[in-house]
């Protein structure tokens, strides 16, 4: 079979197969790490991936990513905001990866990512139950949106490089461009 | 590499300085010393009620329940990250999918965990049991709540039940109020996964296998069984007692399977014979039924292609040529022939002898 055959909206079969395997690696990624709070690779391997692939094929690993959320813990708000704050990191990163120089700045959008991470659930319980509930519901979580904050920093100053080098030759010696 | 681990340092020194800048300025802090404080377990669909007051040196909630454990039959989940995790009290057990204890201070909605409530010397603590849909809902369910009039009416025509019911209720669904009252309904049901099934009724034995109780909203069909009908204000219900058999039937050509009771009367004038039959049938067209009785009633006939046709009832040869046999249905002329007559249950059909 021709990998290369277009598919749809211009995606080959490959990177289909890509899509489907990276957002696999996000949930395994997750669940590796569930057992420690608010401490994940889940924001590393999107910079990553926006960085080595591009905005698009990294929002479609986030909208698998959600759903497969929705499949394991079932439907409810903050599931319903992960379709949300990925692709909000996602977009950050596409827009920030051409200024910045060196894992330190990816670094830093992976910490500011992780602190503002209850915000942005904050904000979305908002919607749903006012915005007393979502005041709370952050002032509540600040600690674990500075550990979050802090191990997404120090996660990323130590992974990011050696991971993109990996991934990036990984891309060059199978993937088709 | 030197660089990383600074960066590394620094950022777990700016985690411990925004700790302890959240610790000093925006958690939530305890009062050492004794307090006095009271605290009020309550879940409404067990009737539980029960207040405790508790003289403590402990500064937040959660310590307090912990060290209380044993009187209020508390169970819990301590999760590392979101604190006391309530999962049962005073026997009764939290479904964790769909309830949660609320807990309420002073008359205000808490805004952080059990474990995070800092105990002050005359709090007033309630842990509520509710669901999931309570919350931000309130203002529609304290209307939902308030106390309606409905009637019930409840028909099973072949027992001649016909009776009606005004009842006032909070509930908010019809099975709701049928549960609440059973005994006066002499009610006998099953929650299914269909929602509730209703065995007996005013002391009838339902036969589930050839009928069941048909609802009625305000005279219109329900379109929902009784645990899906919400209750409003002044509606009227009525379960009528009904068979499986098509309502089609029923309505447009009354074919109707069950037993009926009709009353036949034959009447020929020039004879002065009249003569009146009662007869239990399970005939769908009175043609059907005169077939059935031919010999009580000394019928001869043909079937035609306009239906049936008789030549001679009752000993009494017509003459097809001048007279005929004119049919009545309730004391008003029929409209069609015999064959399209449909029988229903306490009919009264006349065949009177007519010239042309």
């Amino acid at each position: 079979m021709n990998s290369n055959v277009e598919t749809f909206n211009g995606m080959k079969v490959q990177d289909l197969v890509l899509i489907s395997i990276l957002s696999a690696s996000i949930t395994a990624g997750k669940l590796a790490l569930s057992f420690v709070p608010n401490v994940e690779v889940v924001s590393l391997l999107f910079i990553l991936y926006t960085v080595a692939l591009g905005v698009k094929k990294t929002w479609l690993i986030s909208i698998i990513f959600a759903t497969t959320e929705i499949f394991i813990y079932g439907f409810s708000t903050w599931v319903m905001g992960y379709y949300i704050v990925w692709p909000i990191l996602i977009l950050a990163t596409g827009f920030l990866k051409d200024r910045v120089k060196s894992e330190y700045g990816f670094a830093m959008i992976s910490g500011v990512f992780g602190l503002s991470f209850g915000f942005f659930f904050a904000l979305f319980e908002s919607l749903f139950y006012g915005i007393a509930y979502g005041m709370a519901y952050w002032a509540r979580g600040i600690p674990l949106d500075i550990l979050h904050g802090a191990s997404n920093y120090i996660i990323a100053i130590i992974l990011f490089n050696p991971l993109l080098k990996v991934f990036s030759s990984q891309l060059k010696q199978y993937y088709i461009r | 590499m030197n660089k990383k681990i600074l960066s590394i340092i620094g950022v777990i020194a700016a985690v411990i300085i925004l700790g302890a800048l959240y610790n000093t300025y925006l958690a939530p802090s305890g009062v050492e010393g004794e307090k006095e404080v009271t605290l009020q377990v309550i879940v409404e669909k067990e009737d539980i009620d029960e207040e405790f007051t508790f003289q403590t040196d402990h500064e937040f909630l959660g310590e307090l329940m912990e060290e209380e454990e044993e009187a209020l039959e508390l169970t819990y989940d301590e999760h590392s990250a979101l604190g006391m995790m309530v999962t049962g009290m005073l026997g009764y057990e939290v479904d964790g999918t769909s309830e949660y204890f609320h807990i309420i201070v002073n008359d205000e909605d808490a805004e952080y965990g059990a474990s995070s409530i800092p105990l002050m010397d005359g709090d007033e603590y309630v842990l509520e049991l509710r669901d999931f849909s309570d919350y931000g809902g309130n203002e529609e369910e304290s209307e939902e709540s308030e106390a309606k009039e409905v009637n019930l009416t409840i028909t099973i025509d072949k027992e001649d039940i016909d009776e009606i019911f005004t009842f006032q209720t909070e509930q908010e669904y019809l099975s709701e109020v049928l549960e609440e009252e059973s005994e006066n309904l002499e009610l006998e049901y099953e929650n299914t996964d269909f929602g509730m099934s209703i065995s007996e009724i005013l002391g009838y034995e339902v036969d589930g296998s050839t009928e069941y109780l048909h609802i009625l909203i305000n005279g219109e069909d329900a379109e929902t069984g009784v645990s899906g009908i919400e209750l409003m204000d002044g509606d009227e219900y009525q379960l009528e007692l009904r068979n499986f058999a098509p309502m089609e039937d029923e309505e447009e050509e009354g074919a109707v399977i069950d037993g009926k009771e009709v009353t036949l009367i034959v009447t020929i004038d020039t004879e002065d014979i009249s003569e009146e039959f009662t007869f239990q049938t399970e005939q769908e067209y009175v043609s059907g039924l005169i077939e059935e009785e031919a010999e009580v009633l000394e019928v001869e006939y043909e079937n035609t292609d306009f239906g049936m046709s008789i030549s001679e009832i009752l000993g009494y040869q017509m003459d097809g040529d001048g007279e005929y046999l004119h049919i009545l249905v309730n004391e008003e002329d029929a409209e069609t022939g015999l064959s399209g007559i449909a029988i229903k249950d306490g009919d009264i059909y006349e065949l009177q002898r007519r010239d042309f």
